[in-house]
Protein backbone atom coordinates (compact mmCIF):
# COMPACT_ATOMS: atom_id res chain seq x y z
CA UNK A 1 0.00 0.00 0.00
CA UNK A 2 1.01 3.25 -1.01
CA UNK A 3 2.08 5.38 1.85
CA UNK A 4 -0.17 8.75 2.13
CA UNK A 5 2.16 11.66 2.89
CA UNK A 6 2.26 14.13 5.56
CA UNK A 7 0.17 17.09 5.10
CA UNK A 8 2.57 19.55 4.83
CA UNK A 9 4.29 17.83 2.06
CA UNK A 10 3.03 19.94 -0.87
CA UNK A 11 3.14 23.62 0.76
CA UNK A 12 6.78 22.20 1.90
CA UNK A 13 7.92 21.51 -2.06
CA UNK A 14 6.06 24.53 -3.49
CA UNK A 15 8.06 26.72 -0.76
CA UNK A 16 11.11 25.21 -2.13
CA UNK A 17 10.23 25.82 -5.50
CA UNK A 18 9.50 29.35 -4.54
CA UNK A 19 12.79 29.27 -2.68
CA UNK A 20 14.89 28.29 -5.88
CA UNK A 21 13.25 30.43 -8.09
CA UNK A 22 14.21 33.50 -5.61
CA UNK A 23 17.49 32.58 -5.72
CA UNK A 24 17.50 31.92 -9.33
CA UNK A 25 16.63 35.48 -10.30
CA UNK A 26 18.57 36.84 -7.63
CA UNK A 27 21.26 35.31 -9.67
CA UNK A 28 20.02 35.72 -13.14
CA UNK A 29 18.46 39.26 -13.43
CA UNK A 30 21.38 41.04 -12.54
CA UNK A 31 23.28 39.62 -15.63
CA UNK A 32 20.64 39.20 -18.35
CA UNK A 33 17.58 41.76 -17.56
CA UNK A 34 19.23 43.95 -15.50
CA UNK A 35 22.93 44.46 -16.43
CA UNK A 36 24.47 47.45 -17.26
CA UNK A 37 21.52 49.54 -16.16
CA UNK A 38 22.49 53.29 -14.64
CA UNK A 39 19.50 54.17 -12.54
CA UNK A 40 18.91 52.43 -9.32
CA UNK A 41 16.83 49.69 -10.83
CA UNK A 42 19.30 46.53 -9.98
CA UNK A 43 19.45 47.62 -6.44
CA UNK A 44 15.21 47.91 -6.23
CA UNK A 45 15.20 44.88 -7.11
CA UNK A 46 17.16 43.11 -4.93
CA UNK A 47 15.51 44.88 -2.42
CA UNK A 48 12.19 44.15 -3.72
CA UNK A 49 12.93 40.22 -3.74
CA UNK A 50 14.05 40.07 -0.46
CA UNK A 51 10.98 42.05 1.02
CA UNK A 52 8.75 39.59 -0.45
CA UNK A 53 10.77 36.84 -0.28
CA UNK A 54 10.69 37.55 3.46
CA UNK A 55 6.84 37.99 3.44
CA UNK A 56 5.97 34.55 1.36
CA UNK A 57 8.69 33.05 4.02
CA UNK A 58 6.65 34.19 7.34
CA UNK A 59 3.33 33.45 5.65
CA UNK A 60 4.96 29.84 5.06
CA UNK A 61 6.46 29.10 8.64
CA UNK A 62 3.52 30.94 10.33
CA UNK A 63 0.55 29.38 8.78
CA UNK A 64 1.89 26.66 6.23
CA UNK A 65 5.06 24.03 6.33
CA UNK A 66 4.89 21.66 8.78
CA UNK A 67 1.31 20.24 9.87
CA UNK A 68 3.11 20.24 13.58
CA UNK A 69 4.14 24.01 12.51
CA UNK A 70 0.63 25.14 13.18
CA UNK A 71 0.12 23.95 16.62
CA UNK A 72 2.03 25.13 18.86
CA UNK B 1 42.45 64.96 24.45
CA UNK B 2 40.25 65.52 21.87
CA UNK B 3 36.24 65.88 21.69
CA UNK B 4 35.94 62.82 19.70
CA UNK B 5 37.89 60.56 21.79
CA UNK B 6 36.78 61.72 24.90
CA UNK B 7 33.32 60.94 23.28
CA UNK B 8 34.45 57.36 22.21
CA UNK B 9 35.63 56.49 25.89
CA UNK B 10 32.26 57.94 27.15
CA UNK B 11 30.27 55.55 25.03
CA UNK B 12 32.31 52.48 25.40
CA UNK B 13 32.26 52.86 29.38
CA UNK B 14 28.53 53.11 29.02
CA UNK B 15 28.44 50.59 26.15
CA UNK B 16 30.94 47.71 28.89
CA UNK B 17 28.87 49.00 31.97
CA UNK B 18 25.39 48.45 30.47
CA UNK B 19 26.87 45.06 28.68
CA UNK B 20 27.89 43.36 32.26
CA UNK B 21 24.69 44.89 33.89
CA UNK B 22 22.84 42.85 31.53
CA UNK B 23 25.07 39.59 31.72
CA UNK B 24 24.59 40.19 35.68
CA UNK B 25 20.89 40.11 35.76
CA UNK B 26 20.78 37.31 32.92
CA UNK B 27 22.22 34.83 34.91
CA UNK B 28 18.77 34.90 37.34
CA UNK B 29 17.42 32.89 34.69
CA UNK B 30 19.89 29.89 35.87
CA UNK B 31 22.13 28.22 34.87
CA UNK B 32 22.30 24.68 37.19
CA UNK B 33 22.35 22.55 34.50
CA UNK B 34 25.53 22.41 31.30
CA UNK B 35 21.92 22.75 28.98
CA UNK B 36 21.63 25.76 30.76
CA UNK B 37 24.80 27.49 30.45
CA UNK B 38 25.43 26.43 26.90
CA UNK B 39 21.81 27.04 25.07
CA UNK B 40 19.70 28.53 27.74
CA UNK B 41 18.06 25.80 28.35
CA UNK B 42 16.11 25.77 25.33
CA UNK B 43 13.54 28.44 26.58
CA UNK B 44 14.68 32.17 24.88
CA UNK B 45 12.28 33.92 23.57
CA UNK B 46 11.60 34.87 20.41
CA UNK B 47 13.06 38.55 20.36
CA UNK B 48 16.30 37.23 22.63
CA UNK B 49 16.40 34.48 19.90
CA UNK B 50 16.12 36.49 16.96
CA UNK B 51 18.59 39.18 18.47
CA UNK B 52 21.60 37.13 19.24
CA UNK B 53 21.42 35.26 16.17
CA UNK B 54 21.75 38.36 14.11
CA UNK B 55 24.31 39.81 16.08
CA UNK B 56 26.08 36.79 16.04
CA UNK B 57 25.48 36.39 12.19
CA UNK B 58 26.56 40.16 11.51
CA UNK B 59 29.94 41.22 12.35
CA UNK B 60 32.24 44.20 12.38
CA UNK B 61 32.28 43.30 8.48
CA UNK B 62 29.45 44.77 8.05
CA UNK B 63 29.84 48.53 9.03
CA UNK B 64 33.44 48.61 8.07
CA UNK B 65 34.28 45.52 5.12
CA UNK B 66 30.27 45.69 3.67
CA UNK B 67 30.67 49.64 3.25
CA UNK B 68 33.86 49.98 1.89
CA UNK B 69 33.24 46.99 -0.26
CA UNK B 70 30.43 48.90 -1.78
CA UNK B 71 32.32 51.91 -2.08
CA UNK B 72 35.07 50.32 -4.25
CA UNK B 73 32.45 47.62 -6.43
CA UNK B 74 28.96 49.18 -6.43
CA UNK B 75 25.61 47.67 -5.87
CA UNK B 76 26.83 44.14 -6.53
CA UNK B 77 27.83 44.51 -2.98
CA UNK B 78 24.31 44.54 -2.14
CA UNK B 79 23.34 41.88 -3.95
CA UNK B 80 26.18 39.51 -2.62
CA UNK B 81 25.29 40.33 1.33
CA UNK B 82 21.17 39.95 0.30
CA UNK B 83 21.69 36.65 -1.48
CA UNK B 84 22.81 35.28 1.98
CA UNK B 85 19.70 36.70 3.43
CA UNK B 86 17.72 34.66 1.30
CA UNK B 87 19.25 31.76 1.06
CA UNK B 88 19.40 31.67 4.92
CA UNK B 89 15.61 32.30 5.67
CA UNK B 90 14.58 30.54 3.09
CA UNK B 91 16.85 27.52 5.14
CA UNK B 92 15.55 28.54 8.58
CA UNK B 93 11.94 28.46 7.06
CA UNK B 94 12.02 25.00 5.75
CA UNK B 95 14.41 22.87 8.41
CA UNK B 96 14.90 25.15 11.66
CA UNK B 97 11.41 23.54 12.78
CA UNK B 98 12.68 20.19 12.13
CA UNK B 99 16.22 20.95 13.79
CA UNK B 100 13.95 22.42 16.71
CA UNK B 101 12.00 19.37 16.81
CA UNK B 102 14.91 17.01 16.76
CA UNK B 103 16.97 18.72 19.81
CA UNK B 104 14.20 18.07 21.79
CA UNK B 105 13.74 14.45 21.04
CA UNK B 106 17.61 14.26 21.34
CA UNK B 107 18.98 16.65 23.62
CA UNK B 108 21.83 17.81 21.74
CA UNK B 109 23.58 20.89 23.24
CA UNK B 110 26.13 21.23 20.62
CA UNK B 111 26.30 20.66 16.78
CA UNK B 112 29.21 18.26 16.48
CA UNK B 113 27.18 16.33 18.84
CA UNK B 114 23.95 16.42 16.63
CA UNK B 115 26.05 15.25 13.59
CA UNK B 116 27.56 12.76 15.84
CA UNK B 117 24.46 11.45 17.05
CA UNK B 118 22.66 11.71 13.92
CA UNK B 119 25.34 9.42 11.52
CA UNK B 120 26.13 6.90 14.87
CA UNK B 121 29.61 8.16 14.61
CA UNK B 122 31.66 8.49 17.61
CA UNK B 123 34.30 9.97 15.42
CA UNK B 124 32.75 12.49 13.59
CA UNK B 125 31.95 14.56 16.22
CA UNK B 126 35.78 15.14 17.60
CA UNK B 127 36.72 15.98 13.84
CA UNK B 128 34.02 18.47 13.43
CA UNK B 129 34.94 20.16 16.19
CA UNK B 130 38.63 20.39 15.39
CA UNK B 131 37.72 21.38 12.10
CA UNK B 132 35.16 24.41 14.13
CA UNK B 133 38.71 25.23 16.05
CA UNK B 134 40.74 25.73 13.08
CA UNK B 135 38.48 27.40 11.15
CA UNK B 136 37.30 29.61 13.79
CA UNK B 137 39.80 30.79 15.82
CA UNK B 138 41.19 32.85 13.25
CA UNK B 139 37.43 34.60 12.43
CA UNK B 140 37.58 35.24 16.31
CA UNK B 141 40.92 36.93 16.05
CA UNK B 142 40.50 38.69 13.09
CA UNK B 143 37.44 40.73 15.32
CA UNK B 144 39.85 40.97 18.21
CA UNK B 145 42.04 43.02 15.43
CA UNK B 146 38.87 44.87 14.50
CA UNK B 147 38.39 46.13 18.00
CA UNK B 148 42.33 46.85 18.44
CA UNK B 149 42.56 48.55 15.23
CA UNK B 150 39.50 51.25 15.91
CA UNK B 151 41.31 52.10 19.51
CA UNK B 152 44.49 52.49 17.87
CA UNK B 153 43.04 54.70 15.07
CA UNK B 154 40.90 56.87 17.47
CA UNK B 155 43.60 56.57 19.93
CA UNK B 156 46.13 58.22 18.09
CA UNK B 157 47.99 55.40 15.82
CA UNK B 158 50.24 54.01 19.08
CA UNK B 159 51.02 50.40 19.24
CA UNK B 160 49.57 50.78 22.95
CA UNK B 161 46.40 52.18 22.17
CA UNK B 162 45.95 49.02 20.09
CA UNK B 163 47.22 47.17 23.12
CA UNK B 164 44.33 48.29 25.09
CA UNK B 165 41.86 47.81 22.28
CA UNK B 166 42.90 43.88 22.20
CA UNK B 167 42.48 43.82 26.41
CA UNK B 168 39.21 45.47 26.13
CA UNK B 169 38.03 42.95 23.63
CA UNK B 170 39.80 40.13 25.56
CA UNK B 171 37.95 41.15 28.65
CA UNK B 172 34.37 41.72 27.67
CA UNK B 173 34.22 38.78 25.25
CA UNK B 174 35.63 36.11 28.28
CA UNK B 175 33.52 37.93 31.01
CA UNK B 176 30.16 37.88 28.85
CA UNK B 177 31.27 34.31 28.22
CA UNK B 178 31.84 33.14 31.69
CA UNK B 179 29.03 35.26 33.56
CA UNK B 180 25.81 33.08 32.31
CA UNK B 181 26.84 31.42 29.04
CA UNK B 182 24.15 31.53 26.58
CA UNK B 183 22.14 33.36 28.65
CA UNK B 184 24.37 36.54 29.13
CA UNK B 185 25.53 35.95 25.66
CA UNK B 186 21.94 36.35 24.55
CA UNK B 187 21.17 39.21 26.67
CA UNK B 188 24.59 41.11 25.59
CA UNK B 189 23.72 40.41 21.56
CA UNK B 190 20.14 41.45 22.07
CA UNK B 191 21.43 44.76 23.88
CA UNK B 192 24.60 45.14 21.11
CA UNK B 193 22.18 44.49 18.06
CA UNK B 194 19.91 47.08 19.33
CA UNK B 195 22.81 49.54 19.60
CA UNK B 196 24.16 48.66 16.11
CA UNK B 197 20.96 49.02 14.20
CA UNK B 198 20.52 52.50 15.97
CA UNK B 199 23.87 53.96 15.36
CA UNK B 200 23.57 52.46 11.53
CA UNK B 201 20.05 54.68 11.26
CA UNK B 202 21.78 57.52 12.81
CA UNK B 203 24.60 57.30 10.37
CA UNK B 204 22.92 56.60 7.32
CA UNK B 205 20.27 59.75 8.39
CA UNK B 206 23.06 62.34 9.35
CA UNK B 207 25.18 61.03 6.03
CA UNK B 208 22.05 61.71 3.90
CA UNK B 209 21.17 65.53 5.67
CA UNK B 210 25.20 66.53 5.56
CA UNK B 211 26.48 65.00 2.72
CA UNK B 212 22.90 65.74 0.36
CA UNK B 213 20.06 67.77 2.24
CA UNK B 214 17.40 66.41 -0.46
CA UNK B 215 16.30 63.54 -1.92
CA UNK B 216 16.66 64.84 -5.57
CA UNK B 217 20.23 65.81 -4.74
CA UNK B 218 20.89 62.62 -3.77
CA UNK B 219 19.22 60.72 -7.06
CA UNK B 220 21.40 63.12 -9.03
CA UNK B 221 24.34 62.36 -7.21
CA UNK B 222 23.92 58.41 -7.73
CA UNK B 223 23.32 58.90 -10.89
CA UNK B 224 26.69 60.14 -11.89
CA UNK B 225 27.92 56.27 -10.30
CA UNK B 226 25.67 54.64 -13.08
CA UNK B 227 28.12 56.35 -15.40
CA UNK B 228 30.77 54.81 -13.79
CA UNK B 229 28.96 51.54 -14.23
CA UNK B 230 28.64 51.26 -10.13
CA UNK B 231 24.83 50.70 -10.49
CA UNK B 232 25.10 47.18 -12.19
CA UNK B 233 27.25 43.81 -11.67
CA UNK B 234 30.08 46.16 -14.14
CA UNK B 235 33.22 44.48 -14.31
CA UNK B 236 33.74 44.00 -11.01
CA UNK B 237 31.22 41.27 -10.19
CA UNK B 238 31.42 39.20 -12.72
CA UNK B 239 29.38 35.67 -12.35
CA UNK B 240 32.45 33.47 -11.61
CA UNK B 241 33.28 36.03 -8.75
CA UNK B 242 29.45 37.04 -7.33
CA UNK B 243 29.21 32.74 -7.33
CA UNK B 244 32.50 32.03 -5.77
CA UNK B 245 31.70 34.86 -3.20
CA UNK B 246 27.80 33.87 -2.93
CA UNK B 247 28.67 30.15 -2.49
CA UNK B 248 30.16 30.16 1.32
CA UNK B 249 27.35 32.57 2.96
CA UNK B 250 24.40 30.69 0.89
CA UNK B 251 25.03 27.67 3.52
CA UNK B 252 26.37 29.74 6.43
CA UNK B 253 22.97 29.18 8.33
CA UNK B 254 23.92 25.41 8.34
CA UNK B 255 27.74 25.36 8.36
CA UNK B 256 28.43 27.90 11.15
CA UNK B 257 28.01 25.74 14.27
CA UNK B 258 27.40 29.26 16.41
CA UNK B 259 23.77 30.43 14.23
CA UNK B 260 23.45 26.33 14.32
CA UNK B 261 23.43 26.30 17.87
CA UNK B 262 21.10 28.95 18.21
CA UNK B 263 18.25 26.81 16.31
CA UNK B 264 18.33 25.15 19.38
CA UNK B 265 17.05 27.62 22.12
CA UNK B 266 13.81 28.80 21.55
CA UNK B 267 11.36 27.90 24.10
CA UNK B 268 7.95 27.13 22.09
CA UNK B 269 7.51 26.99 17.74
CA UNK B 270 5.73 30.34 18.06
CA UNK B 271 9.10 31.64 20.11
CA UNK B 272 11.24 29.87 16.57
CA UNK B 273 8.86 31.48 14.00
CA UNK B 274 9.27 34.90 15.75
CA UNK B 275 13.14 34.60 15.57
CA UNK B 276 13.22 33.51 11.99
CA UNK B 277 10.64 36.88 11.36
CA UNK B 278 12.81 39.16 13.54
CA UNK B 279 16.02 38.15 12.10
CA UNK B 280 14.86 38.68 8.55
CA UNK B 281 13.27 42.04 9.23
CA UNK B 282 16.89 43.07 11.15
CA UNK B 283 19.09 41.74 8.35
CA UNK B 284 17.32 43.10 5.61
CA UNK B 285 17.31 46.66 7.11
CA UNK B 286 21.14 46.53 8.54
CA UNK B 287 22.17 45.43 4.83
CA UNK B 288 20.19 48.07 3.10
CA UNK B 289 21.40 50.74 5.31
CA UNK B 290 25.12 49.66 5.08
CA UNK B 291 25.17 49.49 1.63
CA UNK B 292 23.25 52.77 0.87
CA UNK B 293 26.23 54.13 3.23
CA UNK B 294 28.50 52.85 0.64
CA UNK B 295 26.76 54.19 -2.02
CA UNK B 296 26.58 57.84 -0.40
CA UNK B 297 29.81 57.72 0.50
CA UNK B 298 31.11 56.66 -3.62
CA UNK B 299 28.50 59.23 -4.75
CA UNK B 300 30.35 62.16 -2.74
CA UNK B 301 33.35 61.37 -4.44
CA UNK B 302 31.90 60.83 -7.89
CA UNK B 303 30.69 65.14 -7.71
CA UNK B 304 33.92 65.41 -6.00
CA UNK B 305 33.07 66.58 -2.62
CA UNK B 306 35.42 64.03 -0.96
CA UNK B 307 38.49 62.51 -2.46
CA UNK B 308 39.02 58.76 -3.55
CA UNK B 309 39.59 56.56 -0.50
CA UNK B 310 41.59 53.65 -1.67
CA UNK B 311 41.53 51.63 1.71
CA UNK B 312 38.41 50.68 1.14
CA UNK B 313 38.55 49.41 5.31
CA UNK B 314 39.17 53.51 5.88
CA UNK B 315 35.25 54.12 4.09
CA UNK B 316 33.15 54.51 7.48
CA UNK B 317 36.20 55.76 9.29
CA UNK B 318 36.84 58.71 6.81
CA UNK B 319 33.10 59.38 6.66
CA UNK B 320 32.91 59.41 10.49
CA UNK B 321 35.71 62.16 10.71
CA UNK B 322 33.48 64.71 9.17
CA UNK B 323 30.20 63.56 11.72
CA UNK B 324 29.37 64.69 15.34
CA UNK B 325 32.04 63.59 17.84
CA UNK B 326 28.86 62.04 19.64
CA UNK B 327 27.29 60.55 16.77
CA UNK B 328 30.87 58.48 15.47
CA UNK B 329 31.40 57.39 19.08
CA UNK B 330 28.06 55.56 18.92
CA UNK B 331 29.19 54.25 15.57
CA UNK B 332 32.54 53.19 16.38
CA UNK B 333 31.00 51.11 19.31
CA UNK B 334 28.60 49.90 17.34
CA UNK B 335 31.30 48.31 15.39
CA UNK B 336 32.99 47.17 18.50
CA UNK B 337 29.62 45.22 19.32
CA UNK B 338 29.27 44.13 16.15
CA UNK B 339 32.86 42.80 16.75
CA UNK B 340 32.16 41.33 20.36
CA UNK B 341 28.87 39.85 20.40
CA UNK B 342 30.13 38.21 16.92
CA UNK B 343 33.16 36.78 18.75
CA UNK B 344 31.58 35.88 21.89
CA UNK B 345 29.22 33.52 19.93
CA UNK B 346 31.67 31.77 18.69
CA UNK B 347 33.93 31.04 21.93
CA UNK B 348 30.76 30.18 23.64
CA UNK B 349 29.47 27.61 20.82
CA UNK B 350 33.78 26.50 20.48
CA UNK B 351 33.37 26.01 24.60
CA UNK B 352 30.30 23.92 24.44
CA UNK B 353 32.59 21.49 21.55
CA UNK B 354 35.24 21.68 24.19
CA UNK B 355 32.91 20.60 27.03
CA UNK B 356 30.77 18.35 25.49
CA UNK B 357 32.54 16.58 22.11
CA UNK B 358 36.17 16.40 23.36
CA UNK B 359 36.09 16.57 27.53
CA UNK B 360 32.81 14.58 27.72
CA UNK B 361 33.87 11.71 25.17
CA UNK B 362 37.05 11.08 27.41
CA UNK B 363 35.51 11.50 30.25
CA UNK B 364 32.52 9.69 30.59
CA UNK B 365 30.08 10.54 33.64
CA UNK B 366 31.00 14.11 33.97
CA UNK B 367 29.01 16.07 36.24
CA UNK B 368 26.96 19.04 35.03
CA UNK B 369 29.01 21.39 37.15
CA UNK B 370 32.26 19.73 35.86
CA UNK B 371 30.98 20.28 32.73
CA UNK B 372 30.20 24.09 32.90
CA UNK B 373 33.35 24.67 34.33
CA UNK B 374 35.25 22.51 31.48
CA UNK B 375 33.06 25.25 29.13
CA UNK B 376 34.05 28.07 30.89
CA UNK B 377 37.67 27.28 31.44
CA UNK B 378 37.64 26.40 27.69
CA UNK B 379 35.96 30.03 26.75
CA UNK B 380 38.54 31.43 28.74
CA UNK B 381 41.73 29.93 27.36
CA UNK B 382 40.27 30.28 23.82
CA UNK B 383 39.54 33.87 24.05
CA UNK B 384 43.26 34.50 25.46
CA UNK B 385 44.58 32.11 22.39
CA UNK B 386 42.77 34.62 20.28
CA UNK B 387 43.85 37.28 21.87
CA UNK B 388 47.41 36.26 21.13
CA UNK B 389 46.89 35.89 17.61
CA UNK B 390 45.87 39.45 17.52
CA UNK B 391 48.66 40.63 19.47
CA UNK B 392 51.37 39.51 17.06
CA UNK B 393 48.98 39.77 13.79
CA UNK B 394 50.52 37.04 11.18
CA UNK B 395 49.18 37.74 8.21
CA UNK B 396 48.14 34.33 7.10
CA UNK B 397 45.97 34.31 10.01
CA UNK B 398 43.88 37.32 9.22
CA UNK B 399 43.80 35.88 5.44
CA UNK B 400 42.61 33.03 6.53
CA UNK B 401 39.69 34.50 8.63
CA UNK B 402 38.54 35.89 5.27
CA UNK B 403 37.77 32.03 4.34
CA UNK B 404 36.37 30.88 7.27
CA UNK B 405 32.80 30.08 5.82
CA UNK B 406 34.78 28.41 2.63
CA UNK B 407 36.78 25.97 5.20
CA UNK B 408 33.17 24.88 6.79
CA UNK B 409 31.61 24.52 3.71
CA UNK B 410 32.01 20.71 3.74
CA UNK B 411 29.62 20.71 6.43
CA UNK B 412 26.91 21.73 4.02
CA UNK B 413 26.12 18.51 2.61
CA UNK B 414 27.23 16.49 5.61
CA UNK B 415 24.11 18.75 7.93
CA UNK B 416 21.82 18.72 5.03
CA UNK B 417 22.08 14.88 5.14
CA UNK B 418 22.18 14.76 8.68
CA UNK B 419 18.77 16.02 9.10
CA UNK B 420 16.91 15.07 6.29
CA UNK B 421 18.57 11.51 6.03
CA UNK B 422 19.12 10.85 9.43
CA UNK B 423 16.93 7.44 9.19
CA UNK B 424 19.08 6.03 5.77
CA UNK B 425 22.69 7.11 7.25
CA UNK B 426 24.49 3.73 7.66
CA UNK B 427 28.21 2.48 7.83
CA UNK B 428 29.31 4.01 4.29
CA UNK B 429 27.56 7.35 4.77
CA UNK B 430 29.60 7.61 8.34
CA UNK B 431 32.59 6.63 6.40
CA UNK B 432 32.09 9.27 3.68
CA UNK B 433 30.70 11.97 5.71
CA UNK B 434 34.28 11.92 7.99
CA UNK B 435 36.57 11.67 4.16
CA UNK B 436 34.29 14.50 2.98
CA UNK B 437 34.54 16.53 5.95
CA UNK B 438 38.61 15.98 6.23
CA UNK B 439 38.81 16.30 2.20
CA UNK B 440 36.94 19.55 1.81
CA UNK B 441 39.00 21.41 4.71
CA UNK B 442 42.11 20.19 2.86
CA UNK B 443 40.70 21.47 -0.44
CA UNK B 444 40.12 24.81 1.11
CA UNK B 445 42.93 25.49 3.45
CA UNK B 446 45.31 24.06 0.34
CA UNK B 447 44.13 26.80 -2.31
CA UNK B 448 44.24 29.28 0.41
CA UNK B 449 47.80 28.73 1.46
CA UNK B 450 48.80 28.48 -2.07
CA UNK B 451 47.47 31.24 -4.11
CA UNK B 452 47.04 33.42 -0.48
CA UNK B 453 43.70 33.91 1.27
CA UNK B 454 42.94 37.23 -0.23
CA UNK B 455 43.13 36.15 -3.37
CA UNK B 456 41.65 32.25 -3.11
CA UNK B 457 37.97 33.57 -3.86
CA UNK B 458 38.87 35.18 -7.14
CA UNK B 459 41.53 32.40 -8.20
CA UNK B 460 39.22 29.41 -9.71
CA UNK B 461 40.26 26.18 -9.72
CA UNK B 462 39.99 24.60 -12.92
CA UNK B 463 37.75 27.19 -13.88
CA UNK B 464 35.30 26.63 -11.34
CA UNK B 465 35.01 28.95 -8.54
CA UNK B 466 36.74 27.58 -5.20
CA UNK B 467 33.75 27.42 -3.11
CA UNK B 468 32.06 25.76 -5.60
CA UNK B 469 34.82 22.89 -5.92
CA UNK B 470 34.81 22.11 -1.95
CA UNK B 471 31.38 22.31 -2.16
CA UNK B 472 31.01 19.90 -5.34
CA UNK B 473 33.98 17.50 -3.84
CA UNK B 474 32.51 16.93 0.06
CA UNK B 475 29.07 16.42 -1.76
CA UNK B 476 30.49 14.12 -4.16
CA UNK B 477 32.38 11.71 -1.29
CA UNK B 478 28.82 11.75 0.73
CA UNK B 479 26.79 11.22 -2.05
CA UNK B 480 28.78 7.97 -2.30
CA UNK B 481 28.39 6.61 0.95
CA UNK B 482 24.74 7.19 0.41
CA UNK B 483 24.30 5.51 -2.65
CA UNK B 484 26.74 2.83 -1.25
CA UNK B 485 24.28 2.23 1.82
CA UNK B 486 21.15 2.28 0.04
CA UNK B 487 22.25 -0.36 -2.34
CA UNK B 488 23.75 -2.50 0.52
CA UNK B 489 20.53 -1.77 2.87
CA UNK B 490 22.07 0.94 5.13
CA UNK B 491 24.97 -1.78 5.43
Amino acid sequence: MVGVPPVGIGRKLLYLAWSLLVLALAYVIPYTLLAGVKGMELYAFWALLAVTHIIVSYAYVRFGGDDSWTRP
Amino acid sequence: MDASLTAFIVALIAYFVAGTALALISRRAGVGTSRDYFVAGYRLGGFLAAMTYAATTYSAFMMVGLVGLTYVTGVGAFGFELTYLLATVSILALLAPKVWGLVRERGWVSPAEMLSDLYGSRTLGPVTAAVYLAALIPYTAAQVIGIGIIVQVLGGGSESAYLAGVCLAVATIALWVYLGGMWSVAATDTFQGLWMITAALGFIVWLFTWGFGSPDKLASSLAVLGKEGLLSTGKVWTPMIFVSYTIPWLFFAVTNPQVVQRLYTPRSKSALTRMIALFAVFGLTYTIIVTMAGLMGRALTATGALPFIKDRDAVTPTLLAHAPAWLSAIVFVSIVAAAVSTADSIILTLATAAARDLYASVRKGASDRTLINVGRGAAVALTLIAATVAVFRPGFIVELSVLSSVMLLPLAPITFAAWLLHKRLGKYSRAAAITALVVGFAIALTHAVIVGGKKALVVPIAGIPYSAVVLLVSAAILTAGLVADALSGRG
